[in-house]
C-alpha cells in the first residue's frame, strides 16, 4: 500500500511569554493508504497540533513531513493552499458552516475553486449529500439542522473534491451517540467504498469499536504508534 | 458571477446591519449629489446670468483698449465692424454679434450731476443677448429697423436708467437729462435725452450708475461714427475657447476676452465653492467610510471561523478578502443607486416647485432654488462611494486574514 503520510522527528514548540512548551517531540509516524487511524490522547497531549501540521495547517518547529510521497515545504503557502484544495478534506469540531447557504450551497463551497460548472457542482454535491443520508435535507440551512445533521453537512463538503486523505479533529466532540454512531458509519463508509485514509483525532471512547488503528500521543509524545483493533 | 451570489448572500446575512449601512450610503450619496446639483446650478447660473446679464461670451475691441482708456475712446470703424461681424457670424457656433459704444461721463438734471456709466446699445439685437435686466416702470428703448424705418429724434434720444440712479437724479419716466461724455478726439459733448425706461439688474452697483442710450445716440454724443465693442453671443457657452480660438486665428488687429476675463469674479467663486464642497465631501465620504467599515469589521469578526475554514479548503487569502472586498461593493452599489433615486426625485420636486432663494450677496432681488441633475457628478459621487464602501471592506477583512489560520478555525 502506498503511503500517505509520513512524518519523522516532528516537533512543535510555542512560547508563551518566557516559557517554551514543547507540544510534539520527535515524532515518527507512518500512514498507509486506506487506513481509518484515530489520534488518541487526553486533552493538551497535541493531537489537533499534530493533525494541524499533517493537514499543513500549521508549521514544524523541526522535522520532516511528507504527504503522498512528496515533501512539504512549508514556507510556500499558494502551493500549501493548492495541495490542500487537491487533496485533503477537513471536518472541524464546529462544522464551522456558512448560516446563510443551505446544507447544498455549503457542500459546493470548495467546488468553487475547480473548473467545474454550476451544473455540475450541484449534481456533485447532491451525490455526495446522498451518500451521507441528507437528501431530503439539501435545500435546508445550518441552522434548520441538527448537529449530526450539520456535522454529516461538513462531512460532505470535506468528501465534495474527492479528497485522498480526510482529517478530522474531534468531529463527534458536540454530538450525542446516535448522531456519532451515523457519523462513524458514514466515513467508515466512504473508507470502505474508495479507499479514503481518514486521520482524526478523539478521546472520545464511543469510537473505539469503528477504529481500524490507534495512535496514542502523551504530552507530545508517541506512546503508541498504532494497534488493530 | 459564484463569487458575487456568494458575496450577496453574506450581506443578507445580517438584513438590519445591512440595510442600516446601504441607508447611510443612500443618504451620503444623496447628501452629495444634492449638495453637487446646488453648486453646479449656482456655477451656471452666475455664469449665464453674467452672459446673459449683457456680458456676452466673447467682447472685441481695438488692440489695448481693454486697459488703456484713451485707445478705448476710438473703435472700429463702420466697415471694420461690418467685416468683423460677417466673419464671425458665418461660425456656426456664433448665435449673434452687436456693437456697443461703452461710454463714461455725467448724467445731469441740472441740479443733481451724477457719474454714470454708459452703453450704446442696438436694442433689436441687445433684447436677444440680455436677458436679466427686467424694466420696472415704462419701456425699453424703441425698436429701429434702420432700412425701413428711419429713426425719429425721439427714438434716437432716449435712455434706459438704473433704477438707483433716477431715484438719486430724482426723475421718473418722461422726464429728460443730460448726458455729458468725452469725445473720440478729447473733447467733451452733451446730449440730451428723455428717460423712457427704468430698469433693475439686482446688483445695486450697477443700478446706480447705468445709462443706456441707442448706439446712435451714443455716436451723437462721442461725435464718432466708430463703435468700440463689438460683442459676441454664442449659442453655447461650453464653445467658448473653440471660438476665440477661430477668431484669432480669423481676424488680427483685435483684441478679444472672454466672458471669464471680463468677470474673474467667477473663478473666485468656484474656486470658494469647491472648496467648501470638497471639505464637505470629504466629511460625508469619512462617515460613511466609517460606518461600512464598522458594519463589515463586525461582520468580519463573525466569520473568523468560517474564513478560517475556507483557508483550509484551499481558499487563498486574496480569494477571501475579495470575497467581503466584493460585499462592501454590493453595499456600496446598492446605497449609490438608492441615493441617485433618492436624490433625482427630490431634485425634480424641487425644479418643478421653483422655491424662492434669499437674494445672494451684492444682489437685491432673490431667484427660484434650481438643482443640477449632472450626470457626471452623479458618476463621480457614485463611484466614490463604491470604492470607498469596498476599501472600507477590504481593509479589515485583509487584517484578519493575517490571523494565524488555526486561530481562525478556533476563533469562537
Amino acid at each position: 500500500m502506498e503511503t500517505v503520510i509520513r512524518v519523522k522527528g516532528l516537533s512543535k514548540d510555542f512560547v508563551q511569554g518566557s516559557q517554551t512548551i514543547n507540544a510534539l517531540k520527535s515524532i515518527n509516524l507512518t500512514i498507509k493508504q486506506g487506513e481509518f487511524v484515530a489520534i488518541n490522547g487526553y486533552s493538551g497531549s497535541g493531537k489537533s497540533t499534530l493533525l494541524n501540521i499533517i493537514g499543513t495547517l500549521d508549521k514544524p518547529s523541526a522535522g520532516e513531513v511528507e504527504l503522498f510521497g512528496q515533501q512539504v515545504n512549508f514556507t510556500n503557502a499558494s502551493s500549501l493552499q493548492e495541495f490542500r484544495s487537491e487533496k485533503m478534506g477537513f471536518i472541524f469540531q464546529n462544522f464551522n458552516l456558512n448560516p446563510v447557504l443551505t446544507a447544498l450551497e455549503n457542500v459546493q463551497m470548495p467546488l468553487l475553486l475547480t473548473d467545474l460548472n454550476s451544473r455540475q457542482r450541484r449534481e456533485k454535491s447532491i451525490e455526495v449529500l446522498n451518500k451521507v443520508g441528507l437528501t431530503d435535507r439539501i435545500n435546508h440551512k445550518p441552522g434548520q439542522l441538527s448537529g449530526g445533521q450539520q456535522q454529516r453537512v461538513a462531512v460532505a463538503r470535506a468528501l465534495v473534491s474527492d479528497p485522498l486523505l480526510l482529517l478530522a479533529d474531534e468531529p463527534t466532540a458536540n454530538l450525542d451517540s446516535e448522531s456519532t454512531k451515523q457519523l462513524m458509519l458514514v466515513l467508515k463508509e466512504m473508507n470502505k467504498q474508495s479507499g479514503l485514509t481518514v486521520l482524526f483525532s478523539s478521546h472520545d471512547e464511543r469510537l473505539l469499536k469503528y477504529i481500524q488503528r490507534t495512535i496514542t500521543l502523551n504530552d507530545g509524545l508517541l506512546t503508541d504508534t498504532g494497534s488493530c483493533l | 458571477m459564484k463569487w458575487i451570489k456568494l458575496s450577496w448572500l453574506n450581506v443578507l446575512r445580517n438584513t438590519r446591519r445591512s440595510i442600516i449601512a446601504i441607508s447611510i450610503i443612500a443618504l451620503g450619496t444623496f447628501s452629495l449629489i444634492i449638495a453637487s446639483g446646488y453648486v453646479l446650478a449656482t456655477f451656471e447660473g452666475l455664469r449665464e446670468s453674467t452672459i446673459q446679464g449683457g456680458l456676452g461670451h466673447i467682447q472685441l475691441a481695438l488692440p489695448n483698449a481693454f486697459i488703456d482708456k484713451e485707445i478705448d475712446q476710438g473703435g472700429f470703424s463702420a466697415e471694420k465692424k461690418k467685416q468683423l461681424q460677417q466673419t464671425i457670424e458665418a461660425m456656426p457656433e456664433v448665435r449673434l454679434t452687436t456693437e456697443r459704444i461703452l461710454f463714461e461721463g455725467l448724467a445731469s438734471t441740472g441740479d443733481i450731476t451724477i457719474a454714470v456709466i454708459g452703453k450704446g446699445v442696438n436694442i433689436n439685437k441687445e433684447r436677444k443677448i440680455t436677458l436679466f435686466t427686467p424694466i420696472i416702470e415704462g419701456r425699453n428703448l424703441p425698436n429701429i429697423t434702420p432700412n425701413t424705418n428711419p429713426e425719429t429724434q425721439e427714438q434716437i434720444y432716449s435712455a434706459v436708467i438704473g433704477e438707483i440712479l433716477a431715484r438719486d437724479l430724482k426723475v421718473k419716466v418722461g422726464d429728460s437729462i443730460t448726458l455729458l461724455a468725452s469725445t473720440s478726439y478729447q473733447g467733451i459733448n452733451a446730449i440730451d435725452v428723455t428717460v423712457v425706461g427704468i430698469n433693475r439688474s439686482g446688483i445695486p452697483e450697477y443700478d446706480q450708475r447705468s445709462v443706456m442710450i441707442p448706439v446712435s445716440a451714443a455716436k451723437v454724443l462721442r461725435d464718432s461714427e466708430t463703435v468700440n465693442r463689438l460683442v459676441v453671443s454664442l449659442h453655447d457657452t461650453e464653445n467658448t475657447d473653440l471660438v476665440l480660438n477661430k477668431i484669432a486665428s480669423a481676424l488680427n488687429n483685435i483684441e478679444q476676452k472672454s466672458w471669464l476675463e471680463l468677470f474673474p469674479f467667477y473663478s473666485n467663486v468656484v474656486t470658494l465653492y469647491k472648496n467648501i464642497f470638497g471639505v464637505m465631501g470629504c466629511i460625508i465620504l469619512l462617515v460613511v467610510l466609517m460606518s461600512v467599515n464598522n458594519t463589515m469589521v463586525m461582520a468580519i469578526m463573525e466569520r473568523v471561523a468560517e474564513s478560517g475554514t475556507l483557508r483550509a479548503y484551499g481558499f487563498t487569502t486574496s480569494r477571501i478578502s475579495k470575497l467581503f472586498a466584493t460585499e462592501g461593493l454590493i453595499m456600496g452599489l446598492c446605497g449609490a443607486l438608492l441615493g441617485t433615486v433618492l436624490a433625482t426625485v427630490v431634485i425634480v420636486f424641487i425644479n418643478i416647485s421653483l422655491f424662492d432663494m434669499p437674494p445672494p450677496p451684492g444682489r437685491s432681488v432673490g431667484y427660484p432654488l434650481i438643482l443640477n441633475w449632472n450626470i457626471y457628478a452623479i458618476t463621480v459621487i457614485s463611484l466614490a462611494m463604491i470604492i470607498s464602501c469596498t476599501i472600507a471592506a477590504w481593509l479589515p477583512a485583509r487584517k484578519m486574514l493575517k490571523k494565524n489560520i488555526i486561530d481562525a478555525i478556533n476563533h469562537h
